[in-house]
């Protein structure tokens, strides 16, 4: 059959001439060529007093990618963005920070032909603590 | 009782909405869809409030919502005599309409109790089994803090011991824990060193033996020309049970101790209770508590003997002490490894132990401070 698509020149001229426009315009969308993107956070650790508590902070939040686009900042394992820039290649924002465990930050990137969302970068807020379960005996003179 | 013997249909159309069993507040995350500035500094920048969840994102809610109704049938057959094989309730669920299989209402009915289960042990606990709440087992490991800073006394108490006013402190605390077997102490306590055994624990109660000193040794310095005429009173090894419970936010603790290095022979109890909140990332906590000390020990520490009677010291024969106290203090961690800790401790001591000639204070009523930088390790 694609013998028969191709049996006159005029018709293999045709195909490889739309085979290279489809390569070209692959490679010059920008949505679909490799983004490079950085999401900082800071600071990177949270620490709580005892393992298990609520570790309370408020983190800068600032990234820069190599193109503008829209990108949305995702929090792990929640879908729905907590911020979006439209049409940006940066941009920074503040976030009262509050978990008991280390929590992932993804920067997604929506490419709005496709509708496709790719993650082109992230970062964690690390919870830690001063006394672990291992250090601190439950029954002590020192309650508290 | 008579069942007819077709099956009796007990319950029917037991409508649950598919929400799981969780008391965990919803939380939302607030979206801004707003394009921030590039030029706008951080402070100008939309703020995000992101809410703490641990939990999962709810994805089942809304198909819950809008899937309807789980019909639970309960029916009791009145068949034969009770064997192992033979199951006289018949749990039956549909879902949607559709009738589960045993297989699956089997495993519907094992989440549903785990779930139960743990929504009771989140209730009750408040917070699940982690941090303080911790099981012991879990728990083999230890601690050391080294610290410094300054503390403040509004009066006298035990001559030789007690300070009055502003001063510059250090405090060593060191706890560790290996197979049940520990070993604490912290230098600010009016505890000494403390060894011990956790013989039981459960979720509410901890049990532990303890050995240990709690009165240091008094006149045994022989340049002390004061109490060079005083018999030495020496540190006394008393050895009893510690309980600590925890019920809900508050934990109660309580001890009975036996003097076994035979000095004196007597005995002293304690029951303290208190509570943390925390507020952000600042821990406040605080307790009241009474001790008691028995005549036998009151007697050998802060009386005095006829034989010891001088013009520096008269005769005393104490009765047994109940000393009130109370704590409020505030921890902050500042790093993984770095501790501020400040405390206020209230003590209202008994009219035996201030009127001793070993007692230098006069005041029944002490109050005493401390803010301390600790290193923890």
């Amino acid at each position: 059959m694609f013998e028969n698509m191709i049996s006159n020149r005029g018709q293999l001229a045709k195909t490889i001439l739309a085979l290279f426009l489809g390569l070209a315009a692959a490679l010059l969308d920008p949505v679909h060529a490799e983004t490079t993107a950085q999401l900082d956070l800071s600071p990177e650790r949270c620490v709580a007093l005892n393992e298990g508590q609520t570790c309370y902070q408020t983190v800068l939040i600032s990234w820069q990618a190599d193109h503008p686009a829209d990108y949305c900042l995702v929090r792990e394992p929640q879908e729905a963005p907590l911020v979006c820039w439209e049409n940006r290649s940066h941009g920074k924002a503040k976030m009262e920070f509050a978990s008991s465990e280390t929590v992932t930050f993804r920067l997604r990137l929506t490419d709005k032909v496709s509708q496709r969302d790719i993650d082109v970068a992230e970062s964690a807020v690390i919870v830690t603590w001063v006394y672990s379960d291992t250090k601190r005996r439950r029954n002590s003179w020192r309650l508290f | 009782m008579t069942f007819s013997a077709k099956p009796l249909l007990l319950v029917s159309a037991i409508s649950l909405a598919s929400l799981p069993l969780s008391w965990a507040e919803d939380t939302d995350t607030h979206l801004n869809n707003d394009p921030i500035n590039e030029t706008e500094t951080v402070a100008d920048a939309p703020e995000i409030t992101v809410i703490a969840t641990d939990d999962e994102p709810d994805t089942d809610t809304e198909a819950g919502h809008e899937k309807g109704k789980i019909t639970v049938e309960f029916s009791i057959d009145e068949g034969e005599t009770d064997s192992d094989d033979d199951d006289d309730v018949k749990v039956t669920i549909k879902k949607n309409g559709r009738e589960l299989s045993q297989e699956e209402t089997d495993a519907e009915l094992e989440q549903w109790e785990q779930e139960i289960m743990e929504t009771l042990d989140g209730a009750f606990r408040g917070t699940p089994r982690k941090g303080i709440f911790a099981l012991q087992q879990d728990r083999d490991g230890g601690f050391a803090e080294l610290g410094f800073g300054l503390k403040y006394s509004d009066g006298l108490t035990m001559m030789r011991e007690g300070y009055e006013g502003l001063e510059f402190t250090t405090e060593f605390n060191i706890g560790i824990q290996l197979a049940g077997l520990f070993y604490e102490y912290f230098s600010a306590s009016d505890n000494r060193g403390l060894f011990g055994y956790n013989f039981y624990n459960s979720d509410w109660v901890g049990l532990d033996l303890i050995v240990g000193k709690e009165h240091y040794d008094f006149a045994d310095d022989k340049e002390d020309k004061l109490l060079l005429p005083i018999e030495v009173r020496h540190g006394d090894w008393t050895g009893g049970l510690r309980s600590t419970v925890y019920l809900g936010p508050l934990v109660v603790q309580g001890q009975v101790r036996r003097e076994i290095s035979d000095y004196h022979n007597g005995y002293t109890a304690s029951l303290q209770t208190g509570t943390n909140i925390q507020i952000k990332n600042l821990n406040i906590h605080g307790l009241v508590g009474a001790s008691y000390q028995s005549e036998e020990v009151m007697d050998y520490y802060y009386g005095v003997t006829a034989a010891e009677a001088s013009s520096n010291f008269a005769a005393y024969d104490p009765g047994e002490d109940i000393r009130y106290n109370a704590e409020i203090g505030a921890s902050y961690p500042m790093s993984k490894n770095w501790i501020l800790r400040g405390q206020v401790n209230y003590t209202q001591y008994s009219d035996d132990l201030v009127n001793s000639p070993f007692w230098d204070g006069d005041n029944t009523e002490h109050l005493s401070s401390r803010i301390m930088l600790l290193l923890v390790m």
